[in-house]
């Protein structure tokens, strides 16, 4: 963390210094500036010593820091290098670091990828009770009759987050299709950055319903049923590409993202990793090609097409 | 049972104490309401430094929330801040917007997003910020959201406070519990103490009780020697007994005389009876001196001479019997009381009057003779006086329940007013009431009263009856006349 910034410190000197240097705003000694401070930025790449930035987002449990521990273990190992775990509250914040190639990978949603195609590049994809895919869930209360969105008409609604595909673009899709907007279906709908705080929100009553990653939800009805008992799973989404692991186009091709690549695929052979992938309820890592997100990239565009 | 509950009439040694309790139950009373009013203000002053600083913690990390109206991150905030500690449990918690719509709350189900905020600022008067429902065990408590110096929501607390009003409860009992065993030991103190202060009252109060007896004793030396108010008190009440003893040895000194006074006029009497009969005895010896040969003579005035002297044996009998009476104690048997017909007999053939004797005791009876017979010859003697010449005195004696009753009826005019006045005293009076009048029946009074008896008469100007009650004593002792 600190290192990053202290680069990144040192590069904005370098070119404030420059700017201070030639005292008027002259266009070609700015250039030269501005030339020399992004040279430093793609320099650090480079350098074998910095860590591994891995961006995770709440598409999964994040807030498990026994994960979060062997995770950043099993990755050191494996990559042989120190790995730094960059968590942020939104989507937005890790995808948009992604695609502006500040951090070397992350664990993203389906959705921004689709949104980022072509500046960014798929790593891995998780392998879960044996395949790629995943289902969005609508929840409501434990006990309330309701059969799909129809019903959760007047709710007040939990969203996980606006760039995530189980926690929002499937709803909005579902909506989309019925020529409505999640405002004038739901009386009130807030974004509770998380999958596991929608949970929490309909378990508790804060919210009706709420949409929310059928993954994260098959996993927490084991990790805690408190939870999840007070809520049911009224409607599933068809399957669609599990959130994947991804980088910067710019960087696919670089060998820390091939090793990076190779240490998710052997997790499964590895002690620890295997403890990671338990801990994640994954079966494993594997390549797979972006068609597995087709289905997101057409509901992107229906959602677009009805605004 | 009515004069148990009358608390004019209970001992001094219950009323002080009663009157301790009493006044410690008063100092109680305000010493509690003191304790607890103090107590109460100690614990509101606790829980608005408490929800002050909770709600002011609590303000300083929602302010943003509420400002960008996020749900869920006010609904996190206050889900994962609801413990309070320190007894009070979780806090029940709501932010609420600056319209007063809520934003989130800790129980969504009963508080909803969007529902407004009046039922609870309902539990505040129009400026506090802590109140306290004593009913539900709960206190509320409120703090408003200001940004920039605008009001930009409030933040609801309530939470249990049932621990803060037990230790009220609690105190009250440890208070009353206290003081409840102060008042009963100062209670069982105050009696005590009264009780060692007036036990010379008892000894006084013992001693006249005795005192309505007989002789009245004084009260012995060793409490008289105190300085004290008793003290001085027995030596005075020791004087008075003396006076009094004095005075109860005149009055028996007086009835002794006046009982000698009534043998007397006895003797008189008896006197009387022996001289008539000796004025014919004489003229028929003289008789006989003279024609003592003619035997009609001699057989009638021997004849006269037996009756006379016969006469004169019953009447020296009687005094006889009367004299050892005195002498020895005996039980009352018939024969004392037809004794009395034959005392009585002379007075009443004296003044012609006829005497109704009628007597139903035939056997020995469990009363003294001695002074029986003495009330009875002198209400006999009463009656005859009273009575005019050629009337009749009537004597009845008979047995009314376990008593024996005497009614002694004349037809005289009437009981003098200090006679009714002797009788009438509900207890027998120490001496005549005026010198000279009716010592015989002051002197009946006593000697009633003496035996435990009643008297009771009934007068009108056509005559007097008097009717003496005495109750048969339980040890009969029998002794029969020699």
């Amino acid at each position: 963390m600190r290192t990053s910034k202290e680069h990144r410190r040192r590069c904005l000197t370098i070119m404030q210094r420059h700017i201070r240097s030639v005292g008027a705003l002259h266009r070609r000694h700015l250039l030269k500036g501005a030339t020399a401070a992004f040279a430093c930025m793609a320099s650090r790449r480079s350098l074998a010593d910095t860590p591994f930035t891995f961006g995770l987002t709440p598409v999964f449990l994040t807030s498990d820091l026994v994960l979060l521990e062997a995770l950043q273990g099993y990755l050191e190992r494996a990559l042989s290098m120190p790995v730094r775990l960059v968590l942020r509250r939104t989507y937005q914040e890790i995808s948009s670091q992604l695609v502006a190639g500040q951090i070397d990978a992350a664990w993203i949603c389906g959705y921004p990828f689709v949104s980022y195609s072509t500046r960014l590049a798929l790593v891995a994809v998780p392998v879960w009770r044996g395949t790629k895919y995943y289902q969005a869930y609508l929840l409501s209360a434990a006990g309330r009759t309701a059969n799909g969105i129809d019903d959760l008409a007047g709710d007040t609604h939990a969203f996980s987050d606006p760039d995530s595909n189980s926690g929002y673009l499937v709803t909005r899709a579902l909506l989309a299709e019925r020529k409505r907007r999640p405002e004038s279906h739901f009386t009130r709908s807030f974004f509770t950055y998380g999958h596991r705080n929608v949970v929490r929100a309909v378990a508790t009553g804060l919210a009706q319903s709420g949409s929310v990653d059928g993954y994260v939800w098959e996993v927490m009805t084991e990790t805690e049923p408190d939870l999840t008992l007070n809520t049911q799973v009224i409607w599933k989404s068809e399957w669609t590409g599990f959130p994947p692991i991804a980088t910067s186009a710019g960087f696919a091709a670089n060998a820390r993202i091939l090793r990076f690549n190779a240490a998710l695929r052997s997790m499964h052979g590895d002690d620890l990793g295997r403890k990671v992938l338990s801990l994640l309820r994954l079966d494993g890592f594997d390549d797979a090609s972006p068609d597995l997100f087709k289905g997101i990239a057409e509901r992107v565009d229906l959602v677009r097409r009805s605004e | 049972m009515a004069t148990m509950l009358d608390p004019r009439r209970w001992p001094l040694a219950v009323k002080v104490p009663a009157l301790v309790a009493l006044l410690m139950l008063g100092v109680s009373v305000i010493i509690t309401n003191a304790v607890l009013s103090r107590l109460k203000e100690l614990q509101q002053r606790q829980l608005a430094t408490l929800s002050a600083t909770y709600l002011d913690s609590m303000a300083a990390s929602l302010t943003p929330y509420v400002l960008r109206e996020d749900v869920w991150e006010v609904f996190d905030a206050i889900d994962r801040r609801q413990s309070l500690g320190g007894g009070f449990g979780r806090a029940n918690l709501t932010v609420v917007d600056g319209r007063g719509r809520t934003l989130a709350s800790s129980n969504p189900r009963q508080t909803p997003i969007g529902s407004s905020d009046t039922a609870l600022a309902e539990h505040f008067d129009s400026n506090a910020n802590v109140e306290v429902d004593e009913e539900r065990g709960r206190a509320y408590a409120r703090k408003v959201l200001t940004y920039q110096g605008r009001t930009i929501g409030h933040i609801y607390a309530d939470f249990d406070v049932s621990h803060l009003l037990k230790e009220r409860t609690d105190v009250l009992g440890t208070l009353i519990v206290t003081n409840a065993i102060m008042a009963l030991m100062l209670a069982a103190l105050g009696y005590w103490t009264i009780r060692r202060m007036l036990s010379p009252l008892g000894i006084l109060s013992r001693h006249l009780d005795q005192g309505t007896r007989g002789f009245i004793h004084p009260v012995s030396a060793s409490s008289t020697s105190s300085d004290s108010e008793f003290g001085r008190l027995f030596k005075r009440y020791n004087a008075m007994a003396e006076a009094l003893n004095e005075r109860e040895t005149l009055a028996r000194q007086l009835a002794a005389e006046e009982r000698l006074a009534s043998l007397g006029r006895l003797a008189s009497s008896v006197a009387h009876e022996i001289n008539n009969p000796l004025g014919g005895m004489l003229n028929a010896i003289d008789t006989l001196k003279q024609h003592g040969e003619r035997p009609s003579v001699r057989i009638q005035s021997l004849d006269l001479i037996d009756r006379g002297l016969r006469g004169i044996r019953d009447v020296v009998r009687t005094v006889l019997a009367t004299y050892r009476a005195e002498r020895e104690p005996h039980n009352l048997t018939a024969a004392d009381l037809n004794d009395m017909r034959l005392l009585l007999g002379p007075e009443a053939a004296r003044r012609h009057i006829r005497i109704d004797w009628t007597n139903r005791v035939a056997d020995e009876i469990a009363l003294p003779a001695v002074p029986v017979r003495q009330i009875l010859l002198n209400i006999g003697l009463n009656a005859i006086a009273a009575s005019n010449e050629g009337g009749s005195v009537a004597f009845e004696l008979g047995f009314e329940e376990r008593s024996l009753r005497l009614t002694v009826s004349d037809e005289g005019p009437g009981l003098p007013p200090h006679a009714r006045r002797i009788l009438d005293e509900p207890r027998p009076p120490a001496t005549p009431f005026e010198e000279g009048s009716g010592l015989g029946l002051w002197l009946i009074r006593r000697m009633v009263a003496d035996l435990g008896g009643k008297i009771g008469y009934r007068s009108s100007a056509q005559g007097t009856g008097i009717t003496v009650m005495l109750p048969l004593r339980k040890d009969v002792e029998v002794r029969h006349v020699a």
